[in-house]
């Protein structure tokens, strides 16, 4: 028992060291220009500092590796920085009507709610979001044989602060924005549109 | 020192029984794939929106993922859906054996492994709830692991799981709580304004639009969330705040499943608090008392 404590206080120690990586390394994703110019001065200099060090590839390796089975690899840094003003949804509509996805449960929805985050995200990275969108078109021309094109919209609304709602009263800026078509031919062909 | 760590981590500070964790835990195992159950193929199946490409960009070659067994399957002319409604029944019926404590360690292991490879298979549509499932079954294994233990060993293998658990959780807000006072929405209010105008329904909106003549109140709601997670890791041991702290955190938790619909966060989170701390309360009935006053030998040591 005595060694097996040892063993498990060397565990702990490093399980916590471990996590402190994790979550200083999710800071370094704030250096981009935008999201650094929105920190505080204190953030500004957390955020420099933590992308000062960086650590040998085979320890962040292992890190990553140990937080993937232990369900640690996200990082906890929720609603952080900052809150973007701005929701995007993707819509899909077939002849002026919307398709509603599939889902029936809450829960299946807000997992929905996910991938339509992580598209939005990466709208501007033409590989990752032509292959979710021809994925999810794929999906939607199976569920729907009837239907031969899909429009692809981005839905936009923008909320204004606390101040000028105060100020002005409240208001929301709503845009749809017509971005892709996929065609059902043999392969799904994404046409992108200009916007 | 060496003591102090030794009697922090070891003694026995262990006031939830480990039968009632682990009850909870395969209960709300059981719980999170039942909400999902009638949207189940269009999440993994064939039919699934996400397709297996996309989440292979997401994955790396160690994490194993349904495809794993059903590639296997085919061959034998099992249909993908049919190898998932068998790995689900394999999963449910894990749960069911922790719940009835039926050979624990061995379904805590499998239980584990399978709801780990059901969110390597759903990158796109994992969040938060699913990443802190995944942990809490990890630390359930832990804990089943234990019943491999004499009676003096697993008394102190069950106090250190419990450190384990407390330790994690305060790293976790912490980081969560720094994340958020980097920035500057959660110091003017903003950050929960835009949040219930984003995730709420229309009636909390319509609700809470009268409420912006008094920025102090969204002041007040954000600061306090960036405090409260940010000295999580000191309040929640200190003897005075510690019950304010646990009953605040789990209030907030609760305000995020139902206020913002996300009902598995809120109720994962708070369950691992209660599951972490929640011998403060000495509810009888599901606490071992006698081993309350050693908690508080403990944490006023520190």
């Amino acid at each position: 028992m005595v060694i097996l404590k040892k063993i498990l206080v060397v565990y702990l120690f490093g399980h916590i060291l471990f996590m402190l990586i994790i979550g200083f390394s999710s800071f370094s994703s704030f250096i981009d220009e935008t999201t650094f110019k929105e920190l505080n001065p204190v953030g500004q200099f957390i955020v420099k500092k933590t992308d000062m060090y960086t650590l040998p590839k085979q320890l962040t390796d292992f890190v990553f590796f140990y937080s993937i089975y232990t369900g640690t690899n996200r990082g906890y840094s929720f609603f952080s920085p900052n809150i973007s003003p701005t929701k995007v949804n993707i819509l899909f509509m077939a002849d002026g009507k919307e398709i509603n996805l599939p889902f029936k449960t809450q829960e299946s929805r807000l997992k929905y709610g996910c991938t339509n985050l992580h598209l939005s995200s990466k709208i501007f990275d033409k590989e990752e979001r032509e292959i979710i969108l021809k994925s999810l078109s794929s999906s939607l021309f199976s569920n729907n044989p009837d239907i031969e094109k899909l429009d692809i919209y981005l839905d936009l609304h923008n909320y204004t602060d606390l101040k000028t709602v105060k100020n002005d009263g409240y208001n929301v800026q709503h845009k749809r924005i017509l971005g892709f078509s996929a065609l059902k031919n043999n392969v799904i062909a994404l046409e992108e549109k200009p916007y | 020192m060496k003591t102090k760590i030794d009697k922090f981590l070891f003694e026995n500070n262990y006031c939830l029984k480990k039968d009632t964790i682990i009850k909870i835990i395969a209960a709300f195992g059981i719980f999170k794939i039942l909400i999902i159950l009638p949207d189940l193929f269009y999440i993994f199946g064939e039919q699934g929106l996400i397709q297996n490409i996309v989440n292979e960009r997401h994955t790396f070659w160690y994490q194993p993922v349904l495809t794993w067994f059903s590639s296997l399957s085919k061959i034998i002319g099992v249909s993908e859906n049919a190898t998932l409604l068998f790995v689900i029944g394999v999963y449910l019926f894990s749960l069911g054996c922790l719940l009835a404590n039926y050979k624990r360690t061995l379904f805590a292991v499998i239980s584990w492994f399978i709801h780990f490879t059901l969110l390597n298979s759903t990158f796109l549509f994992s969040y938060g709830a699913d990443y802190f499932t995944s942990f809490m079954l990890f630390i359930n294994m832990l804990l089943c692991a234990t019943y491999l233990f004499d009676i003096k060993s697993k008394k102190s293998l069950n106090s250190y799981i419990i450190r384990f658990l407390q330790l994690h959780l305060c790293i976790v807000y912490f980081f969560a709580g720094l994340g958020k006072a980097i920035g500057t929405d959660w110091f003017d209010g903003n950050a929960i304004w835009y949040v219930i105008n984003m995730y709420t329904t229309n009636s909390t909106i319509e609700n809470t639009i009268g409420m912006t003549d008094y920025p102090v109140f969204f002041k007040i709601l954000s600061l306090g969330t960036v405090i409260l997670e940010l000295f999580y890791f000191v309040l929640i041991f200190i003897p005075k705040t510690r019950k304010i702290t646990l009953v605040l955190v789990i209030l907030m938790h609760f305000s995020i499943g139902i206020f913002m619909e996300f009902y598995t966060f809120g109720l994962v989170m708070s369950l691992l608090n209660i599951i972490a701390f929640g011998h403060y309360f000495r509810w009888s009935s599901f606490a071992n008392n006698k081993s309350e006053n050693l908690v508080v030998k403990t944490n006023q040591m520190m």
